[in-house]
């Protein structure tokens, strides 16, 4: 290396030298303009970062241990179910989601030599953002939720997203139409189809209509909305916690390392594959479901096929680092970048093998998911956070980083700590998934309890709870040192001017450099210049991304809904009654789908355990769909009638006094807390308005909620149970619990058309 | 709803999805075209180099070092000694 090394002697001046404002050479019929940065907001979203990743953080840690140790589910805001979406909003939404604001924050800037367009839009862009997630901290415990996985806050909440990620929108192009750099460097690229998929994913998937101040019904039914849900699941992780990051990675790895990435021209290809390809790979989550096979044949390809552009951008991130490795040796700020683009490359080469349907046939369901998705957030996304906080610590708080060493303890702890995580939950999922399809040598089901396949794992649960710890006293150790370089930081901050030419009107090829003139068909061809002139207008450059977006969506999609082969109906399938649709939103409301699944798969050993395997014809009525994504308790799809009334109250009322081993919550609340009988109408009207038939009950839904839950009460009496159960939610949800999958016994007519 | 499923479901769509891998293919096969056609060098290589340089914060690594406790507080007293 040549050249002073800056900072190794531990004895540095401790007061931040701002660099000195760079002067531009004016150049010839050019104006020089003057403007300064606005990292006041990207100081707001760093700290936010912070705090919303502990909090997720610490939340997960919980949900973690409850799975552990069912006496953790304290109260009932406090339960699995109720928490467990409430960690991966925040880690997605409030962790990576402000971290991807401070990211675009500051290197939108940079990149565009020009303030963001509205410091106004900026703040409020901020605040919203805030408000939202503390809104959904407040919402989620208390059980409102869509059932979506990812998309569970409810309708209000929903709108308030929409305006204020349209105010990011707003403020973001308008930067770009401020620039003062011609061309967008391909993070900003990542960061405009983020932007723009994101909003359209919102809104498609979130479509419902109201039926409360905080519940609300999904237009789409069964096959379909399980259709649109994973088109957004998937595409979430692409373009929330994908294509932001790659962004970032594009601009801070080469910033950190102080070298361009290695090639320029596979970033281009990396954007444009994962676009392409990422929109239609969201039917793998559904293998072996009712969906149409063709649409998770289509989903696997494009999985498959994802594996390449990955690891080219996985490569074109390690080797940006070549020939500087001996700084990654001293400088943590590459070491998380190093282990960040690592395990970028181990969650894109895991997700397409996961995505084929053999392998996938053994890891749904399991922990090897959860492991699957720590890889990719806790290596990921954590790690490129990590590093980039480090980076940008000096520079926006114009003080020396507290204390490098305690960053280097950071990245080995956290290391360390998703080592043990991922390793404890990749061998309990495929635990679990091989126990789950063992059978032994007279043919029966080798663990027909599937409580025992659960009491396997808690040693791995344990050692998960452990490696997740290990991640958070990393974390603590990174707010320390944030807070600390924060106390250092100068009365007054410095705000460099920074003067830059204004673009022409007339392009100039880079500095004064005229094109000659093109000769010859492909030179011709070249000159036409229709890709760098999408460079010059994002409009255009947006309006082509999302069509490519839309376009995917629309023909993977629609067949689905508009083509009626593709859901069959069953004639004895019927709407359920007014009682069991509140018990249904009994069931939403606590989130036992995010343990128990309603999707029983065709494999022999599914039908074994749990009967007859699901048909798409049967979640016609299903607004929204409850097929869920992990078994933590069995499927309950055959539910109906497996068990007594009685069996379902004393299991609520304490699970474990039916099942010594169960790690489910207790829900004895539910045999004490009342039932609003009106306010059914008004949920069954909604249902209606759906495209539910459901007759009589449009008028009279409270009276005929009654009458049954009277004799259901009565039913459970006279087994032997408590008295005066009639006006309460567990009767509600036991008459849910009864019904399901009962309809297709009934003597079945399956039809492709009625 | 009915009558467009009706006309949907009779329009004999089910070749719809390789339709559209047909179009994203032969838009991807353009996009890689004019990638690696001549003449886009000097482009790339200035966007390449603009984070490092085409940017007006400068990229030097700037005081990532542990200072000692004892030293934090009187910090600024010392700056003289070292500078």
């Amino acid at each position: 290396m040549t050249g002073p090394k800056p900072t190794t002697t531990g004895r540095e001046p401790a007061r931040y030298e701002p660099p000195a404002p760079q002067t531009v050479a004016p150049t010839p019929n050019a104006l020089l303009d003057s403007f300064s940065y606005d990292d006041d907001i990207v100081r707001k979203f760093l700290i936010a970062t912070f705090v919303w990743g502990l909090v997720g953080m610490l939340v997960g840690l919980l949900v973690a241990v409850q799975l552990a140790s069912p006496a953790m589910n304290v109260a009932p805001w406090l339960t699995f179910g109720r928490l467990r979406p409430l960690h991966t909003n925040a880690v997605i939404f409030a962790f990576a989601g402000n971290a991807f604001f401070t990211g675009a924050y500051y290197s939108t800037q940079r990149l565009l030599k020009t303030r963001m367009f509205s410091d106004g839009l900026s703040r409020f862009h901020f605040w919203g953002w805030q408000a939202i997630i503390v809104s959904a901290a407040i919402t989620l415990p208390l059980g409102f939720t869509q059932a979506k996985e990812y998309a569970e806050l409810e309708w209000p909440i929903d709108i308030a997203i929409a305006v204020v990620w349209v105010a990011f929108a707003v403020n973001f192009f308008g930067t770009i139409a401020r620039r003062r750099e011609r061309h967008l460097y391909v993070a900003i690229w990542f960061y405009i189809a983020s932007i723009v998929t994101v909003a359209i994913l919102h809104i498609f998937n979130n479509l419902s209509i109201p039926a409360g101040s905080f519940k609300s019904y999904s237009i789409y039914a069964g096959v379909q909305d399980a259709f649109m849900q994973w088109w957004y699941g998937h595409n979430a992780v692409a373009f929330f916690l994908t294509t932001p990051f790659l962004g970032m990675m594009y601009y801070f790895l080469p910033k950190a390392a102080e070298r361009p990435v290695f090639s320029y021209k596979l970033s281009i290809l990396h954007f444009w594959t994962i676009v392409f390809m990422y929109i239609w790979a969201g039917p793998h989550h559904l293998h072996y479901t009712a969906l149409p096979e063709w649409a998770s044949t289509l989903g696997m390809l494009f999985s498959v096929m994802l594996w390449m552009p990955s690891w080219g951008g996985m490569v074109n991130g390690l080797l940006t680092l070549r020939g500087a490795w001996h700084k990654v040796v001293e400088e943590p700020v590459l070491k998380f970048f190093v282990v960040a683009i690592t395990a970028y490359g181990m969650a894109t080469f895991e997700g397409p093998m996961l995505s084929i349907k053999s392998v996938n046939a053994l890891a749904h369901y399991t922990d090897w998911i959860i492991a699957h998705v720590h890889t990719g957030a806790l290596g990921w996304n954590g790690f490129l956070t990590f590093g980039m906080v480090y980076w940008l610590l000096p520079r926006l708080f114009q003080a020396p980083l507290y204390s490098k060493k305690l960053a280097e303890i950071h990245f080995w702890v956290a290391t360390f700590g998703i080592l043990l995580y991922v390793v404890a939950i990749y061998s309990a999922g495929v635990t679990q998934g091989l126990m789950w399809r063992a059978f032994d040598e007279t043919g029966r089901l080798a663990y027909p309890d599937f409580v025992e396949t659960v009491m396997k794992l808690m040693p791995m649960y344990w050692m998960r709870a452990a490696g997740g710890s290990l991640y958070i006293v990393g974390m603590l150790l990174f707010g320390y040192n944030i807070l600390m370089t924060w106390r250092r930081r100068p009365a007054r901050y410095e705000v460099p001017v920074i003067q830059a030419p204004r673009l022409t009107k007339e392009y100039i090829e880079g500095n004064g450099h005229v094109t000659p003139a093109p000769t010859g068909a492909w030179a011709r061809f070249v000159a036409m210049d229709w890709h760098r002139a999408w460079e010059r207008l994002p409009v255009t450059f947006t309006v082509m991304t999302a069509v490519a977006v839309i376009v995917a969506s629309l023909f993977e999609i629609l067949p689905t809904f508009l083509i009626r082969s593709n859901v069959p109906t069953i004639a004895s399938v019927k709407p359920l009654t007014p009682l069991e649709l509140a018990g249904r939103d009994v069931y939403i409301a606590e989130g036992c789908f995010n343990c128990h699944s309603q999707m029983i798969r065709p494999f022999r050993h599914e039908t074994e355990r749990y009967g007859e395997y699901s048909k798409p014809g049967e979640f016609v009525y299903d607004h929204p769909f409850l097929w869920g994504s992990r078994r933590i308790g069995p499927d309950l799809a055959r539910e109906g009638g497996k068990y007594p009334n009685l069996w379902h109250v004393r299991h609520m009322e304490d699970p474990r006094a039916i099942t010594q081993k169960s790690i489910m919550p207790a829900y004895p609340r539910l045999l004490t807390d009342p039932l609003d009988f009106a306010g059914i109408q008004r949920r069954v009207d909604v249902m209606a308005m759906l495209g539910v038939p459901y007759g009589d009950a449009v008028n009279r839904a409270p009276e005929m909620a009654r009458a049954q839950a009277d004799s259901l009460a009565k039913a459970v009496e006279g087994e032997g149970g408590p008295k005066g159960l009639q006006d309460k939610q567990i009767i509600a949800l036991v008459a849910y619990l009864q019904r399901l999958g009962r309809d297709i016994k009934a003597p079945q007519v399956a039809r492709s058309a009625r | 709803m009915k009558s467009l499923t009706d006309v949907v479901s009779g329009a004999g769509l089910s070749v719809y999805a390789e339709v559209a891998l047909v179009i994203f293919l032969i838009a991807f096969v353009g996009i890689v075209i004019s990638l690696f056609a001549p003449g886009r060098r000097r482009v790339y290589e200035h966007l390449r180099r603009l984070p490092i340089d085409g940017d007006t914060d400068t990229g030097r690594s700037i005081g990532t070092t542990a200072i000692p406790r004892s030293a934090r507080n009187d910090s600024r007293a010392r700056d003289d000694n070292h500078a």
